[in-house]
This record gives structure tokens, sequence and C-alpha cells, in this order.
């Protein structure tokens, strides 16, 4: 009750506190030069407030980091511009730092007695630098992923250390699972609890020792000016137009996502984000190969950051003047020189991504949104009128016409105009028209998987990341071309079968199997959605062979053009996995030479043959169990969705989980008795399958 | 592959006191019992060593020590290989059943077989021995008074 009294006293010392940071007066010099210190206040409180709201809908696991994050742009409201404001403020706040930096550098501020701010400064650059390398991965695409990759490579040059440094790093050999959970950690919540304090450290220095005049023994301080309103007033317009900027390259460059992170893609060409160029060019120098790397990765980084940090104490001069430190602005400017010429270099030699092949019409598509009103081919009905229909030949005017002044043909129309002309606007009106006709392409027959993906993104983009989606790739290629010599060319499709079943369907066998062996682009996805979804049940085909595998596509066509419930429970068994992964070479051996198949012969894969006699049937833990939970493990969950990056013997952290292992030993004189125990906790042989 | 071995944690060089190595998978034979074969000329399995699905398997390693070794670090690790070259017999019947071919092939036909039959062939073991480095499925030690 008495607290009615204390507050009186309490708000005005808050009053006081806030006149006193808004009168506190700065030296007449100070001007334009001196906002950048403000705007990187700015920019880190944007940072703050952007990161939780994405953090909201982050999901920070292999499988569903990018789905999350895809999900975040495409379907939350505003969330491409919550992501964009993110990712450009990242890169902005760097240019805002760097500018700071060589302000006060050129200004000599940080001398004494400020070399404690120069100090705490130079720890915060740091600071948001692992800010910038930790956020890199979260996206999950292929630049984040071969990114951390390089970077964290090269903390295990490291002599002695490296390979435990590696491995603390990335939580394992690979960068994985856990290497996304330690940055995620490190971005949200260490790095955030190291930021405040020295950000506050930091005023609380600038408010101590005022802000520095520009070269003081030019013009001596001879008047006094209030911070509000003549520097604030600087500071709040300076933040407007970094924000102005911002939502500028979000609307119009929009914000970068490339294909899922693909750890078998060893042909792709990791290039880091801008400011870590220079670092990254260092590294290419032949001086740096090998032994050295640590030298160029690590040393030189480190030393330049001690030299920075070291900078008040061995720059001892006491003039702040240009003309008297001659030599200090000219070892700076050769260092930043330096920096910016490896930068360009690397960004010249260093080829961009491929392109996403998205259209103009596409873009346009995505960055006005009309997915969050419209719904496409085989989605959900929306607010909007759905496009499923996509306009004909004669409607295609219309539309366009429409696109420009939606009001005009509907009053009270909630669509907004597009704003579109010439040849954005064709290229969007294209888009709409090629909706229907390239999903009614891609259902007939043997449906694509992108077709699936118009409903089912998540599990598009986990098969991405899987061998059914590299069924067709260089190691298949390499025994195609073994299996071929040794059967004279006879009969390839017995491989195809399983690795490109569509040929069953499209009757393509000769084409893709001369595609294959000339190392030529296929045209077939592999194992795609409909290799499981539209194989037919195993029990209406009592031969096992694999030349018996059969599909059925309607229900999988009808459930693409109409949603109807088409899968079968058939697709949740294990035998169904056991139509191509459990087999008698006898199979191939008896179709190589076109003789009827027997059931005997040596076994090759009997992964579901040694399972049906395991206490895993038994309980009724399948091959989904493991192989298709997204944390890889066995689940009994019936709700838990199936995750499609089936993971199996080329994934490390998933073969981990499948053996343990025991060593005990006893000795007796000079004799020593070791047992090593294996317990495989699979239910089929280790290796098989 | 299963590889053990012993070690002194006292002696600074690291040097490995005792190692052996277990392997499991399998392979396939033909009818003349050659192995191992493609799984078109299989007629058997050849080597057939796996770990049994839901079991343990155990392994015994027997070996002496110096005199003065007071303590022991034994480890082991099994190591996923993707895959294994044949072993040079192996690749030395193979080898024997191109040349048999080309003995029997017309001009043209061996020119095929040693400007491109042998060079895809020998690219495709490349890549296959090469694609897919050996992954820890388990590693474990202990220390030995």
């Amino acid at each position: 009750m008495g607290d009615r009294n204390s507050e009186r006293p309490l708000l005005a010392s808050a009053r006081d506190a806030i006149a006193s940071f808004l009168l506190k007066p700065v030296p007449e010099g100070v001007g334009w030069p001196h906002v950048l210190g403000s705007g990187i206040l700015f920019l880190l409180v944007l940072q703050a407030i952007t990161g939780v709201l994405l953090a909201i809908n982050y999901d920070p696991t292999p499988g569903r980091a990018y789905a999350s994050v895809r999900y975040i742009t495409e379907t939350v409201a505003f969330g491409h511009i919550i992501r964009g404001l993110h990712h450009w403020a990242a890169s902005l706040l760097i240019v805002v730092l760097l500018l700071h930096l060589g302000r006060v550098f050129i200004y000599g501020a940080y001398k004494r007695p400020r070399q404690a701010t120069w100090v705490v400064g130079v720890c915060l650059f740091v600071t948001l630098l692992a800010f910038g390398f930790t956020g890199y991965l979260l996206p999950w695409d292929q630049k984040a992923y071969w990114a951390t990759v390089v970077g964290t490579k090269i903390a295990g040059s490291v002599p002695v250390v490296g390979d435990a440094l590696l491995r603390l790093i990335r939580g394992g050999d690979m960068v994985g699972a856990p290497t996304l959970t330690r940055f995620y950690v490190l971005h949200l919540v260490i790095l955030p609890a190291l930021v405040v304090p020295l950000v506050l450290v930091h005023l609380w220095l600038v408010r101590r020792h005022g802000i520095a005049p520009p070269w003081e023994e030019v013009r001596p301080v001879t008047r006094w000016l209030p911070f509000h309103p003549f520097q604030l007033v600087r500071d709040v317009a300076f933040s407007g137009l970094l924000l102005a900027i911002l939502f500028a390259l979000t609307l119009k460059v929009g914000v970068p996502l490339e294909a899922v992170a693909d750890s078998s893609a060893t042909d792709y060409i990791p290039r880091p984000e801008w400011y870590f160029l220079p670092l990254f060019q260092l590294l290419k120098l032949p001086v740096f190969y090998g032994r050295l790397e640590f030298v160029g990765g690590v040393l030189l980084p480190a030393a330049t950051i001690l030299l920075l940090l070291a900078l008040p104490f061995y720059d001892r001069n006491p003039s702040c003047l240009p003309a008297r430190r001659r030599f200090a602005l000219a070892a700076g400017g050769v260092f930043f020189t330096a920096a910016i010429g490896l930068g360009v270099q690397a960004w010249i030699e260093t080829p961009a991504p491929p392109a996403t092949a998205r259209t103009r019409g596409e873009q346009l598509f995505e960055g006005l949104r009309c997915q969050s009103c419209h719904a496409g081919p085989g989605e959900e009905q929306k607010s909007g009128p759905s496009l499923a229909s996509g306009p004909s030949e004669r409607e295609r005017e219309w539309l366009a016409a429409f696109l420009v002044n939606p009001a005009g043909f509907f009053p009270g129309s909630e669509m907004p105009a597009t704003g579109l002309t010439g040849e954005d606007l064709d290229a969007l009106v294209n888009h709409v028209a090629n909706l229907r006709a390239d999903y009614g392409t891609r259902v007939q027959g043997f449906p694509s998987a992108r077709a699936c993906a118009t409903c089912h993104r998540r599990q598009f983009e986990e098969w991405k990341t899987s061998y059914h989606a590299r069924s067709l790739g260089t190691t298949f290629r390499a025994m195609f071309v073994i299996f071929n010599y040794n059967t004279g060319g006879q009969r390839l499709e017995y491989c195809l079968n399983c690795h490109a079943p569509d040929v069953k369907v499209k009757d393509n066998a000769p084409q893709l199997s001369r595609q294959l062996l000339a190392g030529e682009s296929v045209t077939s996805e592999g194992i795609g959605c409909a290799a499981c979804h539209a194989l037919r049940d195993a029990e209406e085909h009592p031969d096992p062979a694999l030349q018996s595998v059969s599909f059925d596509p309607g229900p999988l066509e009808r459930h693409l053009k109409e949603q109807t419930k088409p899968l079968r429970p058939f697709f949740k068994e294990a035998r169904m996995c056991g139509a191509c992964h459990d087999y008698n070479a006898t199979y191939a051996t008896s179709y190589a030479t076109g003789r009827s198949s027997s059931a005997a012969g040596p076994p090759c894969c009997t992964v579901v043959r040694t399972w049906e006699q395991t206490a895993f049937a038994r309980r009724g833990v399948t091959c989904q169990s493991c192989h298709m939970k997204s944390e890889m493990g066995v689940t009994t969950r019936e709700d838990e969705p199936a995750y499609h990056g089936f993971p199996g013997p080329r994934n490390e952290a998933f073969l981990r989980k499948g053996v343990d292992l025991a060593v005990t030993g006893f000795r007796q004189g000079s004799q020593v008795e070791a047992t090593v125990a294996m317990v495989n906790k699979t239910g089929h042989p280790i290796p098989d399958g | 592959m299963l590889r053990f071995w012993a070690q002194d944690p006292n002696d600074p060089s690291g040097t490995e006191l005792y190692g052996d190595m277990r392997e499991y998978g399998f392979n396939f034979k033909d009818r003349k019992g050659n192995e191992p074969v493609m799984m078109e000329a299989a007629f058997a399995r050849g080597f057939d060593r796996t770990l049994r699905a839901g079991g343990t398997t155990v392994e015994r390693f027997v070996f002496p020590v110096p005199r003065g070794t007071r303590e022991l670090i034994l480890r082991a690790t099994l190591t996923y290989q993707y895959f294994v070259m044949p072993p040079g017999s192996a690749q030395e019947q193979m080898q024997a059943s191109i040349a048999d071919r080309i003995a029997s092939a017309s001009p043209e036909q061996q020119r095929h077989i040693l400007d491109v039959e042998v060079p895809a062939r020998m690219d495709a073991m490349h890549t296959l021995a090469s694609t897919y480095p050996d992954l820890v499925m388990a590693d474990a030690s202990t220390r030995l008074r």
C-alpha cells in the first residue's frame, strides 16, 4: 500500500534518467558519421524481434528444418517479410559494423580514455560474426550445409586438438542433426546471452566517456549540444533508412533458399556469406594447403582479432590527427584493401550456385503471395477461387485484365491489384495456365513425385534427401555398367524394376538403359512416391521374384486428381519393402538368362524373411518403424508422421543406433583375454538388404 | 568390419601392442567355387558371416603383453563398409575371363573390349570404392590394469 508513495520518486528518477540520456551533451562536431552505433543497436533489436518470430515456427531437425523455413516463407502471415528482414539485417549489420569500426579507427576514437570501449566493441564484432556463422546453417539448404561443412572443417585443421574440436563443433564426424542442434542453441541461447551484456557494457562506456569528437586537435570542442534533438533526430533518420533498405531488399530481391541440404552432392561448390569470402579466398592460396591450413584458417584470423583488440595498447601515439597517424592509417588501409581484394576475387572465382529452375511467373506467384488465398491443383479450397482449373486460351486475356484491376470486374473484391504490366503480367498469366497443364502431365501414368509435392511438400523435401531419390545416381550407374558387360547388355531392366520402377508402366527400359550407360541425364526420377504408393499388394502376386512386381497407379492418379483416399494399408507393411529389399540372387541369374525364376538359390537381401522370424515382427515393429521415423529410432506411435528421408546404411547417425558394442578383458600375467560383444538391435542381419 | 586393438596409455608414441580385425558380410560363389562373383553368376553364398538379427555376437582376442606394461586400453570399432574391392584372386579371375573373351573375339570386338569395356569397368570399380567412406557403427574402449 505504501508503494503509492514510493512510485513518485521511482517515476521521478526514471524521468530524470531519460532526461539525462536525452540531454547528455555531445560535442558540436558530432554528426552523421556517428549514427552508425545507434544503427547497429537498431538492427540488433530488429534481429532479436524477427528472430523470436522465426523461432516460433522453426523446427531445428534436419528432416524438418528446411520444410519449416519454407513454411515460414510461404505460409505464415508476413513470414517472408519477417524472414527477409532477419536475413538482410544480418548482412546489413555487418556492413554497418564494419563502417562503425572503420569510423572509430579513422577518427582515432579507440585511444585513451576509450580503450575499453574499443575492446568491448571488437568482442561484439566477433560475437556477431559467430551469430552469422551459426545462423547460416539453420535454413538447412545446400548453401547452408556446405558452407558449414567447409567452415567447420577449418577447426579440424588445428594441430593435435583438431579432430576433437571438429567433433565438438559438429557433434560427430559429419555435419548432421547434432550440428544443427548445437548451432541452434548457440544462435538462440548462448550468443544472445553474450551479446546483451556486451552491448550494455559498450553503451555504458560510451555514456561514461562521451562520444569522441572528430579530430579534436583540429577543432577543439568549444560548444556542446544536447543529444536530443540534434543527434537523436539523425539516429532515428538513419534507423529509418536502414529499415527502408531492408524492406526494399526483402520485397524486391526476396529471400534466398536453395535446394534442401544434400550430403551426397559432393559436386556442389560452397560459397560462404559475403563477409566470410576474404577468409574463404585466403584458404585457397596454395601456401595454406595441407598441414598449413590451420595457419590461414585459424592462426591468421585469430592474430587479426588479437591485433584489433590490442590496438589501443600498442598504438600509443596520443594524436588522433590523420596527418600524425600516417603509418597506422596506411596499415589499416592496406589490410582493408587486401580483405576487399580477396573478397572480390572469391566472388569472381567461385561460381554462384545454380539458379533454381523457377520461372519468372513462379517468382511473381510466390512474391505476390497468390497461394495465400488461392488453392493450386490438389490443394484444399482456400478463401479465394481455386486455380486448379487454370485459364483456357480464351480466358488468358480476361485474366490479364483482371489481374490489373480486380475491382473493375468485381466491385468490393478482396483481390488486390497486382500492379504488373508487360512481360511480368504475361509471365504470371502463363504460370497460372501452366499450373493445370503441368499438373495434368505429372499425374498421368506413373505420377511424378512433384505432383505429390503440391500437397505433401514436407514428404517431398524429405524424399529428395533420400537414397530413393538418388537410386539412379553415381553408384548405381557404376554397378549398372558392370552388370551390362557381365550380362552382355541383356535384360538390363532387371535392375531398373527397383531402381526406376516407372519403367514398368512407361515401358521405356531400353531408352533409360541407354541414357544410363552413356552417362546422360535420365528421364526417370528414380524411386518416387508411386514406387511405394502405387505398388500392387504382394498377395495378388504370389511369385515374389522381382520381375513380378507390378503397379496399379490408378488409385494414386485418382487421389491426385480428386483427393480421394487412395492408399492401402499395404504400404505400412514390411512386405511392401520386401518387394525390392528381399530377394535371391537366383532371380538375377534367371532374369539375366531369360529362364524362369525360382525361389531357391543363394539369398541376396534377406531383411524381410529374417525379420519375420524375430520378436520385432511379433511386436509389430516393421521396417517403417525405424526407417521412416524422423528421429531415426523405433516408434510404435500411429499418429507420428512418417519420415520420407529413409535413413539407411549410409547414414552414420542412423547406423550408430543399430549396434551396441562392449569391450571387456582380464589379464593373467603377461596374457590378456579380451572380449568384444556386439548386440545387433535391429530386426535384420547386419549387413544385409 | 570389427577392428580391435590394445595400447599402453603410458606409452607416448601410442604404439599398438596388439591389433586384429574381423570381417562380417557375405559374397557369392559360382558353381566352380570361385568367389566372389557377381549376382548373375551366383550359385551359392561364399563367405557368409553377418551379425544375427536381434542377437549378440562375441569375439575373443587373446594376446601377450610385454612385461612391465602396467595398464592397457582395449579399443574396438565396428565400421560399415558399403563396398569392398574384391580380393586380388577374384580380380585375376575377372581379368582371365576378359582375356579369354579377347582371344576369341573379332578384331573389332577386341578393340571395343580394350578401349571401351575395360576402362568403363575400371571407372565403375573406382567409383564404387571411392564414393562412400567407411562409417562408424559403434565404438567402445575399456581400461585394464
